[in-house]
């Protein structure tokens, strides 16, 4: 390969992972469906990519008397009902369910609980700006929640935080 | 580069003229200047280079807040292709400034990395380093194959390691995670020898020998120092554990750590067997070189099956760690290759202080230790550097 096709390729590769993985996250943000998750949070520290926190969900747990085929590491699907404020499993399924579902990898399962994660459980915030979240946590009483958009193969972006219905800014926060 | 002692020798045995020798020891003098000066504009550009990647990045993360998701996707992929570009040009289409245009090219490979991961930060994707680390590795190759590049080589060597041990950590549960750091190790000694297998198979084509000598010494030396690690008994975590509690039976080291070590063993074995057979240089080393990467890998997966809470794999990994040592030699002084034998002198002098450690300490006074020991090791000192002169000598005139 001489050097201008290797630059061309290189270019071409780069274009498409960046250009790949933006596509198909903005095209889930366009055309899903915005649910509310209900949501706690804790508050780690990435080394690579500076403060976020951690969001733990109500539909994160899972509790079924029957784990049959539920093995970790399974890819599942996770049936919504969004009446309610909040949204919240109907069913699990192992195959894609009709209706509004989310995707998500089978983490563990404890006796009847399973746990799922969505790969929407961190939240990426300013550096030095966490403790905005940390003192409404502390303050009790309040609630978390984040809203997502999920598209129709059940893949979810999470397009906002939310403290108690209000959308979480962080602009001229002062410590 | 001749040296001055050489050029006299030369004249004095009248293999060269007075002329020819100054002739030769001007153009050494010069060769030197430059050499030296092309390392200081390596290490102007260079730091030039990454002070404009950091300062693109903190100049994103800065303004977070107020740019638009489009805008910081710009910037930053912006000044990713930029740097790649302009390194690109200076080094191979103008070709007046190669060294800053290979620092411009590394620095383009630091940035995809840090756009990669400012990107996924943006969609608030779970913090899976492996795969950002992953992608990162696979998305510089290109530059890796198409200009042969020994940093961006040196770079997806070590993307490739911090990968393997991202993997483990992200992927360990609750309950096998004791395990799956326990065996960390073991799983990394697989790892040098799967890098070791990599460069091998780059041999098989003339044009990227070069890469090819570099994944097999960092293989080399990443599973020689992993290797050493199974001489002490502490990271034997069946005994160690079994020695304070009877939990030692419990240790099973999680589903996907197996696979993914698995994996990772057999790929280093195919490619090792690869090596063996279609390797187009047909020395005899090859064939000792191999045979011993197999023993090593036989003896890994043996001791990850099969664990013992007794000795046995300790004694082991010593007679397999002092065999590899030797391996080392015998191959160093065959191919002349200093590089090898230098490794070889390095970890026979810190296995020896190791079990000088481990037998006298307990045994001999501490004053008695320490003189004893350091006497020992400073007249072994001298002996390997003047040993290793010899050596050095010995090869330059062959």
């Amino acid at each position: 390969m001489n050097h201008k096709k290797a630059i061309i390729f290189l270019a071409i590769v780069w274009v498409a992972i960046i250009g790949g993985f933006v596509a198909m996250k903005e095209f889930t943000i366009q055309t899903g469906e915005e649910v509310l998750l209900k949501t706690v949070p804790v508050d780690p520290r990435d080394l690579f990519r500076g403060d976020y926190v951690i969001l733990s969900y109500d539909i994160s747990r899972f509790e079924t008397d029957d784990t049959t085929g539920f093995d970790p590491g399974r890819t599942v699907y996770a049936l919504l009902d969004t009446s309610e404020k909040y949204a919240q499993i109907i069913s699990l399924h192992t195959q894609k369910p009709d209706g509004l579902f989310m995707k998500g990898r089978l983490e563990s399962g404890f006796g009847d609980t399973l746990r799922i994660a969505y790969g929407i459980e961190s939240y990426f915030v300013p550096e030095n700006k966490g403790y905005i979240i940390e003192n409404a946590q502390r303050k009790g009483d309040v609630d978390v929640s984040v809203k997502v958009a999920v598209d129709s193969s059940g893949n979810s972006v999470i397009t906002s935080l939310l403290i108690d219905g209000e959308d979480v800014s962080f602009d001229d926060a002062e410590e | 580069m001749a040296h001055q002692k050489d050029i006299e020798q030369w004249v004095a045995e009248g293999t060269i003229t007075q002329a020819q020798a100054d002739k030769l020891l001007a153009d050494t003098k010069a060769k030197r200047e430059r050499h030296r000066s092309n390392r200081m504009v390596t290490t102007f550009s260079t730091i030039g280079a990454v002070s404009l990647g950091i300062g693109a990045i903190l100049f994103v993360a800065s303004n977070w807040d107020v740019m638009s998701n489009l805008v910081k996707i710009v910037i930053l992929v912006g000044s990713t292709f930029l740097a790649t570009f302009i390194g690109y040009y200076l080094q191979y289409v103008k070709k007046n400034l190669p060294v800053v245009g290979a620092s411009l090219l590394f620095l383009g490979t630091l940035l995809f990395g840090a756009t990669l991961f400012l990107v996924t930060q943006m969609y608030n994707i779970n913090a899976n380093n492996a795969t950002i680390v992953l992608v990162w590795l696979l998305g510089i190759l290109p530059l890796i194959y198409g200009f042969k590049s020994k940093p961006i080589a040196t770079l997806s060597i070590i993307l490739f390691l911090i990968w393997i041990g991202l993997t483990v950590e992200h992927n360990s549960d609750l309950l096998g995670a004791f395990a799956d750091m326990s065996y960390l190790p073991l799983l990394y000694l697989m790892s040098g020898i799967l890098l070791f297998g990599i460069g091998t198979i780059h041999y098989f084509s003339d044009s990227l020998k070069g890469i090819a000598r570099m994944y097999r010494l960092a293989g080399l030396r990443f599973a020689t120092f992993f290797a050493f690690l199974f001489t002490f008994d502490w990271f034997f975590v069946h005994k160690r554990v079994a020695e304070n509690s009877d939990l030692g039976r419990y240790i099973e080291p999680s589903t996907y750590f197996t696979f993914f070590f698995l994996a990772v063993a057999v790929v280093a074995l195919l490619l090792v067997v690869l090596g063996l057979f279609f390797n187009p240089a047909k020395s005899k080393t090859i064939a000792l070189e191999s045979g011993f990467t197999i023993g090593l890998l036989a003896l890994g997966l043996l001791y990850f099956f099969f664990p013992a809470t007794s000795d046995v794999y300790q004694i082991l990994f010593n007679v397999a760690f002092v065999a590899l040592i030797v391996v080392m030699y015998y191959v160093g002084f065959h191919r002349e290759d200093i590089t090898v034998v230098n490794l070889a002198m390095g970890w026979t002098a810190i296995y020896f202080f190791a079990r000088y450690f481990d037998f006298f300490y307990d045994l001999l006074d501490r004053s008695l230790f320490f003189i004893i020991g350091g006497l020992v090791f400073v007249m072994g000192g001298i002996a390997l550097e003047h040993k290793r002169r010899d050596i050095k000598k010995d090869f330059v005139h062959h």
